[in-house]
């Protein structure tokens, strides 16, 4: 009985697993294709569409801009997050509860919303297609995963350690700095790992206010589908699913090494 | 510890209100220089809260905390000079014993030779010398108590506060530690105020004992006098384990439990609802014939005897159905004329273990 429950219990873990991996596993073979278009199983095998992805100036730029957008979108994201799920932590105030919600907005609105939103707003003042339009949004989306990332480490942090750091001589802030900051770190961590890949992935409110010289690597992806359905796609979709995995794998094993430490 | 920075505690009327809930309602408390006072109350009592307006944590609503002639009133934590001991420790986990016990030495800039002298001297005053390098996570319960209490004391605070400090430990540690704590508040000379919800390990350290019930203090006394002398019904139940019965007043000094007559050695107050204390180890059973002028006796139907290690617990029921409890040490001597459930006995207490409090005061 037991067994027999154990058994499809393994069956139904594998079946989800293949689910969520079988289309990446897809995309990767695509992209050793040698074919003109994107086709499964492909043909026969090359290196002609990483070729095409690297080679190619505009697809260059598009890469730069989005890393360099992601990294900056963390480096404000990440404080404003941490600083946040601080405060939600600590008050008693039902105002400051109530504020978390806010907070959270970002992720229930639908994304088509926030970016006709957005758009509107940015075409107002002028921020369409610029560094700083793109950043303040891209932010704005990621603060919530910061947010409930450092949170939940927060939570089983006990901030009886703060109160003794302060007895014993330093300010609030030092005392977080010192104290409560490296041992929430792999949640504080995981927070700019969400936001910078969220960053680096943004596509539909990059639709409405990138562009120019301030082309989103997801974006420009998508105008080409729309023109041409070439495997440049797949050899590029392989290259982020390799860096986002290489990053959540580094963190994770940084996170066991200050634990074991 | 050769030079110490220990200063008298004075708090005035401190008053403490979260919304509708009033924590404190108007505390007064002096502390001498190198007293130790414990603070001593069920949870909701108000001493928690009160040993966060000590430490700076909280601020009070109204009223005043003076260390020494210095109003301390809105200082932060960081600038009151205290050593704090928390129940769960809070010791930096991430950081090693030596590096623990230095982060206040470190927050006043001591670094170097100095620090490291500190350091030594403090693992030495707790019995922990040569455990700097080990990690937090290696260490006992006992020995991160230790680590936390050496934390407290390495940079000469003016006052150590500790919050139910031992409560984590088993039963034999907390009697060690207890035994310690009290050793080391004599040497260093230090000022502690010590919240505890526990009445043994308040009578067993403190100087005196404030009893918190509905955030106020009860009764502030030496533990003898709080034992001997509760001022009420609240502090005789919460002191020691005593049974609270009824009592009518006769006299001056006399009292009727049923039909009872008791006399005590003090003068009975002259309130409506009084109570006798009693305290179950002060009952002694005693022949049926014995009459002395130092005790009163009473008769009763034994319930219950629990065999508990050191001693036996036992119910007697009184005549009018009362039942309060005694105890009996658990040796030999006794074993052999144990009473039995069902059995009559008779039991004498002395005088001056005759105990009579009036019901609680009007709390407001």
């Amino acid at each position: 009985m037991t067994s027999w429950i154990r058994s499809l219990l393994w069956i139904v873990t594998a079946l989800i697993l293949a689910f969520m991996i079988l289309p990446i596993v897809i995309v990767v073979i695509m992209s050793f294709s040698d074919s003109r278009f994107l086709t499964f199983p492909p043909p026969g095998f090359s290196l002609r569409w990483y070729e095409a992805y690297f080679g190619n100036r505009d697809w260059m730029d598009a890469t730069w801009t989005s890393i360099m957008l992601a990294a900056i979108t963390t480096v404000v994201t990440v404080p404003i997050g941490t600083a946040a799920a601080y405060a939600a932590n600590v008050s008693q105030s039902k105002f400051i509860r109530r504020l978390q919600l806010l907070l959270l907005t970002p992720v229930m609105v639908p994304v088509i919303i926030l970016a006709a939103g957005i758009y509107m707003v940015y075409a107002q003042i002028g921020l369409v297609a610029t560094k700083t339009g793109l950043v303040f949004a891209y932010a704005m989306m990621n603060v919530p995963y910061v947010f409930i990332a450092v949170l939940a480490g927060l939570r089983s942090f006990d901030m009886n350690q703060e109160d003794v750091a302060r007895s014993l001589g330093v300010n609030r802030f030092t005392a977080f700095m010192k104290v409560t900051l490296p041992q929430i770190r792999p949640s504080v961590i995981t927070g700019a790992l969400f936001a910078f890949i969220g960053a680096l992935d943004e596509t539909v409110v990059s639709l409405f206010i990138a562009g120019g010289e301030n082309q989103t690597l997801p974006r420009r992806m998508f105008m080409s589908l729309r023109n041409e359905i070439d495997p440049t796609i797949a050899s590029i979709s392989s290259v982020l699913v390799t860096a986002s995995f290489a990053l959540v794998i580094l963190a994770g094993l940084r996170g066991r090494k200050t634990n074991a430490g | 510890m050769t030079s110490s920075n220990f200063v008298s505690v004075s708090i005035q009327n401190l008053v403490k209100t979260y919304g509708n809930f009033q924590a404190l309602r108007g505390v007064s408390l002096d502390i001498r220089a190198g007293e130790f006072v414990s603070i001593l109350g069920p949870s909701g009592s108000g001493k928690t809260t009160m040993l966060q307006i000590i430490g700076g944590f909280a601020r009070p609503t109204s009223g005043r905390v003076f260390f020494g002639n210095n109003d301390v009133t809105l200082l932060p934590p960081q600038k009151r000079d205290i050593g704090v001991v928390f129940q769960s420790y809070a010791l930096f986990p991430h950081l090693s014993v030596a590096e623990n016990i230095a982060f206040p030495l470190r927050a006043r800039n001591i670094s170097g030779a100095e620090c490291k002298a500190l350091v030594e001297k403090a693992l030495d005053t707790v019995e922990l010398g040569g455990y700097g390098e080990r990690a937090i996570s290696k260490l006992s319960g006992g020995q991160r108590q230790r680590v936390a209490l050496a934390r407290a004391i390495v940079f000469q605070p003016r006052l150590i506060l500790m919050d139910e400090p031992l409560s984590a430990l088993d039963k034999n540690l907390r009697e060690t530690m207890q035994m310690e704590l009290r050793n080391l508040h004599a040497r260093l000379g230090a000022t502690i105020v010590y919240v505890t919800h526990d009445q043994r390990e308040a009578l067993t350290m403190s100087d005196r004992v404030a009893v918190m019930s509905n955030g106020r203090i009860v009764q502030i006394d030496e533990p003898r006098t709080l034992y001997s002398s509760p001022v009420d019904h609240f502090v005789a139940s919460f002191v020691g384990e005593s049974t609270l019965v009824p009592v009518k007043r006769l006299g001056a000094r006399q009292v009727a439990l049923g039909d009872v007559v008791l006399n005590t050695a003090s003068d009975v107050a002259q309130a409506q609802d009084i109570f006798i204390a009693i305290q179950s180890e002060t009952l002694l059973p005693c022949s049926a014939a014995e009459t002395e002028a130092d005790s009163n006796y009473i008769q009763g139907t034994v319930r219950d005897l629990v065999f508990q290690g050191e001693s036996l617990k036992a119910s007697l029921e009184l005549a009018g159905g009362t039942e309060i409890g005694f105890r009996i040490p658990s040796h030999r001597y006794n074993h052999l004329t144990l009473p039995q459930p069902g059995e009559t006995v008779r039991l004498k207490l002395h005088v001056e273990d005759t105990i009579v409090v009036p019901a609680n005061r009007e709390v407001g």
